[in-house]
């Protein structure tokens, strides 16, 4: 029994002080947001290729009015974005994984995950003094150390899978990244080309002369779907920031693992939270 | 087969597009000199071209899936053994859980009251239960 004591005194003294742990459940929490803002911009761009096509086939088209056939249209517009639509799940599985490691990360580093069985040990300590045969004194002091064995090697091992976690920072930036670029040459490709689309839409809305009433109605539409497809647009310069910041406080946090509980540490996962922050304001303008 | 650059990929779907943007244009700016036929035509040729700069950007993003499908299974693979962690300090608690029960159901034998023990007796069959579910 002694050796045995003797064998957890290195893991009592590493984890004797708590560590702060508060720095990786924020970037982990951080990160989370980050990946669930890819969610409008994974689903919308399907909707923006659809509504570049629509709006082309409107706008511009010299085809007789009345072989306009609305239900053709959309179904057209659904078949041409059927690619983008088929690949949706890939840029979602990214998304997941991200969201999951996160999720995950931050459960792992929440408060009181080593002191969780405290409770459980005190209720089994209860029960115990019931028990008239054995020795009163003994039970919580036994128990008393086992509940402290228990809390030590379970943030041991609290700390290790932490460690572990933050050591994939290259494939987790990787994945970000790869959410970055689905943002910038799909979501945001489609947007462009729908802004440069509209000042070809009002000019054609101008030359219609038979119901000037109705057409100024569509140009001041024009102008309020132009006006959001600028702040959708921006959204994406959001997330960019806000991944690259993701990624230099993950690399800080691994790079200073035992160092957590420094103000470096919540300075650098504060610039996180900020970018965040700025990211879902803008959102927020967006959708 | 080698996976495709998908720069390479978003770069040509971006070519395609511009190029349909300027037939748009062109058919736009010469409507008074084009003939029907060939108005008609050109749009045409617009919603092709739009088409496969929606199949080329697919390919892109499918493209994106597997060049980091490696590092997507190495973060799921790291999302687990977070997970596993938990459920191991999960069952810990759970072990606790039904030492104490069954001390209940001890306590309760040996006092000799029957309500009591079958009482125990659930409280241990639900801990047991919830350790395997």
């Amino acid at each position: 029994m002694r050796l045995l004591y003797l064998g957890l005194m290195p893991v009592l003294l590493l984890t004797g002080c708590t560590t702060n742990l508060k720095p990786v459940r924020e970037f982990a929490d951080e990160t989370k947001k980050i990946s669930v803002a890819f969610d409008p911009v994974i689903n919308q761009a399907v909707e923006h290729c659809k509504q570049q096509f629509l709006q082309r086939r409107i706008y511009t088209t010299d085809k007789p009015l009345k072989g306009f056939d609305p239900e053709g249209a959309i179904n057209e517009a659904s078949d041409t974005c059927k690619p983008i639509t088929d690949q949706m799940a890939t840029a979602k599985e990214m998304s997941k994984a991200l969201s999951d490691y996160a999720g995950q990360l931050s459960a792992l580093a929440a408060d009181g995950v080593a002191s969780s069985v405290d409770d459980n040990y005190d209720a089994l300590a209860v029960k115990l003094r019931e028990f008239k045969d054995i020795p009163q004194e003994k039970i919580g002091a036994v128990s008393s150390l086992l509940k402290f064995i228990t809390r030590s090697i379970i943030a041991k091992s609290q700390h290790d899978a932490i460690v572990d976690a933050l050591s994939h920072e290259e494939a987790v930036g990787a994945l970000a990244d790869a959410l970055v670029v689905y943002s910038d040459r799909v979501y945001s490709a489609y947007i462009q080309e729908r802004l440069k689309d509209q000042p070809v839409f009002t000019d054609q809305l101008r030359a219609e002369s038979a119901s000037p009433i109705s057409s100024r109605l569509r140009i001041l539409d024009v102008y309020q779907q132009t006006l959001t497809l600028q702040e959708q647009h921006k959204a994406t310069a959001g997330l960019r920031a806000a991944v690259s910041q993701m990624k230099m406080t993950m690399r800080d946090l691994r790079q200073n693992i035992d160092r957590l509980s420094s103000q470096e540490r919540l300075a650098e996962v504060q610039k996180l939270s900020k970018e965040v922050r700025s990211l879902y304001q803008q959102l927020a303008k967006a959708f | 087969m080698a996976t495709a650059n998908p720069s390479a990929l978003f770069d040509f779907a971006d070519q395609l597009a511009l190029i349909s943007s300027e037939v748009l244009r062109f058919r736009i700016k010469n409507k008074a000199i084009l003939s029907q036929d060939e108005k008609s035509r050109l749009e045409d040729i617009e919603i092709e071209l739009d088409k496969v700069t929606a199949k080329v950007r697919a390919k892109g993003i499918a493209s994106l899936g597997s060049v980091t499908a490696t590092k997507r299974i190495e973060v799921e693979t790291a999302t687990k053994d977070a997970e596993a962690l938990l459920r191991r300090i999960k069952r810990i608690e759970r072990a606790l859980d039904i030492a104490t029960s069954v001390l209940n159901l001890a306590i309760a034998a040996i006092a000799g009251q029957p309500q009591g023990i079958l009482t125990a007796l659930n409280t241990v069959k639900d801990v047991v239960a919830g350790d395997t579910a």
